[in-house]
């Protein structure tokens, strides 16, 4: 019986389909704006593939590994039957391979079927669950198909296998067009060659956001199709595998974001449907089912709720975990950025704080001079044009608030011991705009980093510190965007530098508690600085207890993005969670270096665990020359 | 015998801006007694009349009573024209609404008290008239008027706008010869002539007096029956526990310390105090979110503030920055709200509060049978 | 439901008090932002001064499609003029106090007085009923400890918002950038009626009336220290009906409560 060319057919079918289904999926992308994309990224894709994209699913080996059998064995499979077959050539040594590559995918189907059995929570369900069936039909149908010597295949035996085959192929080919599981092969491949980030692939850590035009009323994302096209692509490479979820701080304080389901509501959105078919864990406290987009409408609160949107801390978290390497935060603050340009739409004290900033320059409403009252007395030199001096230190909000003077004036002491030259602006410093830009409030920021761009212009320094990551990032990262080119230093950095070239002595710290040191997101996950806060404590001799999540998977204090200023309700709170780690992992102190983390892990009620900055820690251990 | 004066080492003290105890000479102990000296030093027995000369001259003040007293505002405004006032120069105080005090120690000369046209009712054009009754009879020199929202403020403004004669409102200083306002609501003053209606704002005016005013009570003029353009609809009564927080003028707020809100809002309630919240009291669920009170609630700026069991985080603090006078009760000497309290009470919670919910009720027994002898 | 009523608001430059930074006057938005659920299409603002005034693009962002301004110089205009532009409206709208100059609150009295119609302040929210009779503009005014005066009035009238009116702000950019500014007609200047203020270069505070006092040496001291002590006093001995009789004291000594 003549099976070859019935696969040949078949072949030529499934891809007729398959191109198909991509051409009106990629309808619905090319609604988004346009981006700029280079077409070289296709010739990439493999090498983001095994190295990037495998960098985070390697993580779960289990996972990992079962995805290379199955997915390894599928391509091979199907680029050989597409060489022996699709171009009729029917070689037997070809088929042998085609076996091959079928039987590892049949062993990688077998353990995605083991894991299926009892999944984590994390998993959606649904349509997910019947893969490990079709994917087993695939792969069992080619089998038969091939490796069967013609004498023992009999017409029944083909047609069932070809049945199977055909069954397995519709499962790989048809979900493209129709948004089933298998779609994220094709807008995976697809998202790694023309990912919104490209600069992630060649190891930079990108997390700056993206300028909005203002002047050509860019105002952020309304409707998914104010989405540019390749973040719309990048939502259907989404596998619903909830990794995201799981490191969600806001999911687990029980506030009503889960990012999963936040790039499924945008597929939905995408697609026009309902997120009725979503089988995975809701946004807590909102039921699944009463929420649908379409391309071209508002995309709040008819798809997502805005509480959804504002429970946020822009932690990054989800994204570091991702292993299709979605930008979940470009995707909440591009809609954020809508409700605050055009609808003005923001819950909580945020409203207030926005005015603040725009109408004083400071979050809190003070005049700008009295940023510099924590340091009148300490004889901290203001920078003056002209007069050329090496490090400027920017104090940021934190400046205003009574506990993190304390760290502002360990730093001085610190600056000071180590003779470093050093100014401070003075009245001149006004907010880096970080906060009114995480909250959406685009024009404010812009202002705000245009005037302290010029205000740095006037002045001659050699780089930058700060004691607040959110500045850092901000200055570093986002500001080259608008003109302003800095080397920035988080103060951790520095002291280990001056440590390192001995212009500092410590003694170690004298009291001996157990000492665990909290990550900043914005210093660790946003700028990948773990080390240099480890390094000056090690130095001070201090034996560290790493938090079971630390480093680039540590969990936010809460009090990024300005969610503090949202304050959207959940079951309990972000930094009661991080306190509770910082038990767990026996600690009596916990060492921060950011303003936020401070006041947040202070903020937490009960008796806990002290919260010193590095540079408190630093300072108590100065060693003054007599 | 007397027995020798010692000073009891555990007395009232306040605590410094350095944190350090500082006895306080002269200030309440603590059962309740009033220490003589300061008492003595502020009531001086027989205070003398301001003058004695008939007036030729008169200020006028006209001011709502509330609930048959004059608030504060009002008191400033009665003091204020009798310190302007010249020795041949006589002060007239309007009393809108009941009023039965002693008159002489504010330092009114001569008092009207217009009993039907108290506060909670809105007929200015009757009002007006019966002013203009007295602008008639008396051609003050000067009429003063407490600025609040009492119903002074719009009175006053309705007389400057309808007087073609000179005015200002919302003034912060006075003296003889001039007034000053606050400008452009920044940190500087800005400075005019004394005008002849001036609208005080509070605390413009110390309302102690070192003298007192004749105190004798005149006839109301009959001002014939005036037509209202506005109709009033009465007003709305509103229970003290759900008047929004940002109007309370008395807070008192529950923090992790209190574990019956039902003894606070009884608290509350025999104060007539709003109830508010710290952000642990929200959480726990004991008090809705609109309740709390800090920088990611409301910003209060009630005159009296009541922390029952509340820490004093800055968070907190940063809530009730404007309040005048705060009270905590809290468990902890060492509790930060200590430092910003002007009173603190260490003791227990619940069982405070039971004790000071039974000597409301007593105190406010006594003072009606008091008011009921007096009237 | 009948005809909905015509709202005009008035709104003035505002200044925040610290930096000076031109903004929409808190009070002034409030006004506007109940004007336009009021009156929806038939909704108008109005500025007296200057085009070129940069706070009024905030009112456009606070809401408003577009601001109409009467250009008149600084300091004095003819509310007769004033009144002139706005007597077609059934409401006219004001804030109760401007945020720059004296900020008396006296402009919503002055206009009603020009119009010679009846004017209601502190307004908290406002609510028309139309009727056989006419217009019937019911306001629940502000009063002190969370007190509400409901009044009615006929149309025109004039209206001074309070600045707790339930209103919403919503700030938003785009609306800054895509609404418009108009200048009307024009008012001529009229003599002062207010004072003339002089305004004090420096800051320092407003210095209170006293009257003279002669007073013993001591018993000022004793006063100054009595004043002074701001803060801080510390109960902690005796039973709590002691500690009780403390609180009421102070609440009693500092007129707090009224038993
Ligand atoms: C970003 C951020 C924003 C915040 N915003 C706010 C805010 O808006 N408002 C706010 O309130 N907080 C806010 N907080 C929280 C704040 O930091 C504190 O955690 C909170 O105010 C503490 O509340 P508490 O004083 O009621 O509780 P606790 O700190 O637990 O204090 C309870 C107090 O009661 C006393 N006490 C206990 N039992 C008794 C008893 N039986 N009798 C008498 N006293 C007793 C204790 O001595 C203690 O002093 C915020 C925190 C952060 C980080
Ligand atoms: S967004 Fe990424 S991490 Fe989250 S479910 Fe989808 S693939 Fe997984
Ligand atoms: S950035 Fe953080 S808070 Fe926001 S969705 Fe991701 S994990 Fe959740």
């Amino acid at each position: 019986m003549a099976v070859a060319p019935a696969i040949t057919v078949l072949f030529w079918l499934s891809t007729a389909t398959l191109m198909i289904g991509l051409a009106r999926r990629a309808r619905l992308w090319r609604a988004g704006q346009r981006a700029p994309v280079e077409w070289a990224g296709l010739l990439a894709v493999p090498k983001r593939y095994f190295v990037d994209l495998h960098h985070v699913v390697a993580r779960e080996p289990y996972i990992a590994n079962t995805h290379v059998a199955v997915a390894g064995g599928a391509v091979a499979a199907i680029l050989l039957v597409a060489l022996n077959y699709g171009l009729a050539i029917y070689s037997p040594i070809l088929d042998v391979a085609i076996v091959l590559a079928a039987l590892v995918m049949v062993a990688g189907v077998f353990f995605v079927w083991q894991r299926r059995r009892h999944p984590p929570k994390r998993l959606s369900r649904g349509a997910w669950d019947r893969l490990p069936y079709t994917l087993a039909l695939f792969a069992v149908g080619l089998l038969v198909v091939i490796a069967t010597p013609a004498q023992y295949l009999s017409a029944a035996i083909a047609s069932v296998a070809l049945f199977f085959l055909l069954a397995g192929s519709a499962e790989l080919v048809l979900g493209i067009g129709f948004g089933a599981p298998m779609k994220h092969a094709v807008a995976g491949l697809l998202h790694l060659a023309f990912h919104p980030r490209p600069e992630r692939f060649s190891g930079v850590r990108s997390t700056a956001l993206k300028p909005l035009e203002l002047e050509k009323m860019e105002l952020g994302v309304d409707a998914p199709a104010d989405f540019r096209w390749n973040q719309l692509l990048s939502f259907d490479a989404c596998v619903q595998c909830g990794k995201c979820e799981q490191s969600c701080p806001a999911f687990a304080a029980g506030q009503p974001l889960n990012p999963k389901k936040l790039i499924q509501d945008l597929v939905c959105g995408l697609s026009g449907t309902s997120d009725a078919n979503y089988a995975g864990r809701p946004y807590p406290g909102i039921a699944i089912g009463a929420h649908s987009g379409a391309l071209d409408n508002p995309i709040v609160p008819q798809l997502i709720e805005p509480a959804t949107l504002w429970s946020c801390t822009t932690c990054r978290a989800c994204v570091e975990e991702c292993p299709m390497l979605i930008e979940h935060v470009d995707a909440i603050v591009g809609m954020r950025r809508s409700l605050n340009l055009t609808r003005g739409e923001i819950p909580g004290t945020a409203p207030e704080i926005l005015a603040n900033l725009r109408e004083t320059d400071t979050q809190g409403g003070y005049p700008k001079p009295a940023r510099y009252n924590w340091s009148i007395d300490l004889d901290v030199p203001q920078a003056v044009p002209g007069k050329p001096f090496d490090v400027l230190l920017y104090a940021g909000e934190g400046a205003f608030d009574m506990r993190y003077q304390r760290t502002l004036r360990a730093l001085v002491r610190i600056l000071k011991a180590a003779k470093v030259d050093f100014a401070v602006l003075g009245g001149e410093e006004r907010d880096t705009g970080d906060t009114a830009r995480r909250l959406g409030d685009e024009a404010t920021f812009q202002r705000l980093a245009k005037e302290n761009i010029s205000t740095f212009a006037t002045l001659k320094f050699s780089r930058i510190v700060t004691a607040d990551p959110h500045v850092l990032h901000s200055l570093r990262n986002e500001y080259p965007a608008l003109g302003g080119h800095y080397v920035v230093v988080h103060h951790t950095a520095l002291i280990a530098e001056l440590m390192e070239q001995g212009r500092l002595s410590t003694a170690t710290l004298t009291n001996g508690k157990p000492l665990t040191y909290h990550d900043p997101c914005y210093l660790g996950r946003y700028n990948g600085e773990f080390e240099a806060p480890r390094a000056v404590l090690r130095k001070l001799g201090a034996t560290l207890r790493e938090m079971e999540r630390s480093g680039p998977r540590a969990r936010c204090c809460g009090g990024g993005g300005g969610a503090p200023l949202t304050d959207i309700a959940g079951i309990q709170r972000i930094p009661d969670m991080r306190m509770a780690d910082v038990r767990e992992a026996g600690a009596e102190i916990v060492a921060v270096a950011c303003p936020q983390c401070t006041a947040m892990l202070e903020g937490v009620a009960g008796s806990h665990a002290e919260v010193l900055d590095i540079a408190e820690l630093v300072a108590s251990a100065l060693e003054v020359p007599a | 015998m007397n027995p020798p004066k010692r000073i009891d080492p555990r007395r009232a003290y306040r605590v410094g801006p350095q944190g350090l105890r500082r006895i306080v000479l002269g200030e309440i102990s603590v059962n309740g007694t009033t220490s003589a000296t300061v008492e003595a030093s502020r009531r001086p027995k027989a205070k003398p009349l301001r003058t004695t000369i008939q007036p030729t001259k008169w200020h006028m003040v006209v001011a709502h009573s509330y609930r048959g007293r004059l608030d504060d505002h009002a008191r400033e405004a009665i003091a204020c024209a009798a310190i302007l006032a010249e020795p041949d120069t006589g002060v007239l105080v309007v009393v809108l609404g009941t009023f039965q005090e002693d008159p002489s120690p504010l330092g009114a000369d001569r008092i009207a008290i217009v009993d039907d046209l108290d506060w909670s009712r809105y007929e200015p054009v009757r009002e007006e008239a019966l002013v203009d009754a007295f602008l008639q009879d008396y051609c003050p020199e000067h009429i003063f008027l407490p600025d609040n929202s009492l119903g002074d403020g719009d009175l006053g403004r309705r007389l400057l706008a309808k007087q073609q004669s000179s005015g200002a409102t919302h003034v912060i200083e006075i003296d003889r010869k001039h007034i000053a306002i606050v400008w452009s609501s920044g940190n500087r003053l800005a400075c005019a002539p004394l005008p002849r209606i001036v609208l005080l704002d509070p605390g413009a005016v110390d309302a102690n007096l070192p003298f007192v005013g004749a105190g004798e009570k005149i006839a109301v003029p009959s001002t014939g029956l005036a037509s209202e353009r506005c109709v009033d609809l009465g007003l709305a009564p509103s229970k003290p526990s759900e008047i929004a927080l940002e109007e309370a003028d008395f807070i008192v707020s529950a923090g992790n310390g209190v574990h019956s809100i039902a003894t606070l809002e009884e608290l509350a309630r025999s104060l007539d105090a709003a109830v508010g919240a710290s952000r642990v009291a929200v959480d726990d669920g004991k008090l809705p979110r609109s309740k709390q009170i800090g920088a990611s609630g409301k910003t209060v700026s009630a005159t009296t503030y009541f922390a029952v069991g509340i820490s004093g985080a800055v968070q907190h603090l940063q809530g009730i920055k404007s309040c005048r006078h705060v009270i905590a009760v809290n468990r902890d000497p060492g509790a930060p709200i200590v430092k910003r309290a002007d009173l603190t009470v260490i003791a227990d919670a619940e069982e405070f509060m039971q004790a000071l919910i039974t000597r409301v009720a007593q105190a406010r027994e006594q003072s009606e049978l008091k008011g009921d002898s007096n009237g | 439901m009948g005809d909905v009523p015509s709202v005009a608001a008035l709104v003035s430059a505002g200044r925040h008090p610290l930096t000076g930074v031109p903004r929409a006057c808190r009070g002034d938005a409030v006004a506007m932002a109940l004007g336009r659920a009021l009156a929806g299409e038939k909704f108008a603002l109005f500025h007296i001064g200057s085009v070129d005034e940069p706070s009024l693009r905030d009112y456009l962002a606070y809401g408003a499609d577009k601001v109409e301004v009467i250009p008149a110089n600084k300091g004095d205009v003819d509310i007769n003029a004033v009144a002139d532009v706005v007597k077609n409206f059934d409401i006219v709208l004001t804030g109760t106090r401007a945020e720059v100059a004296a900020g008396s609150g006296m402009f919503p009295y002055m206009l009603a007085h020009a119009m010679a119609c009846p004017v209601v302040t502190n307004a908290l929210d406002i609510r028309v009923d139309q009727s056989d009779t006419g217009t019937n503009v019911v306001i629940s005014q502000f009063l002190p400890k969370g007190q509400r005066r409901s009044i009615a009035s006929a149309t025109p009238l004039v209206i001074a918002v309070h600045p707790f009116a339930a209103a919403t702000l919503k700030y938003a950019h785009s609306r800054r950038v895509s609404g418009t500014i108009n200048v009307i007609g024009s008012v001529s200047a009229a003599p002062a009626r207010q004072p003339s203020w002089a305004v004090e270069a420096a800051p320092r505070r407003p210095v209170r009336l006293k009257a003279a006092e002669k007073q013993a040496g001591h018993a000022r001291l004793l006063s100054a220290i009595v004043s002074e002590a701001k803060g801080g006093v510390v109960a902690f001995e005796g039973t709590t009906v002691d500690k009780a009789q403390v609180v009421l004291n102070y609440l009693r000594e500092h007129r707090l409560v009224d038993f």
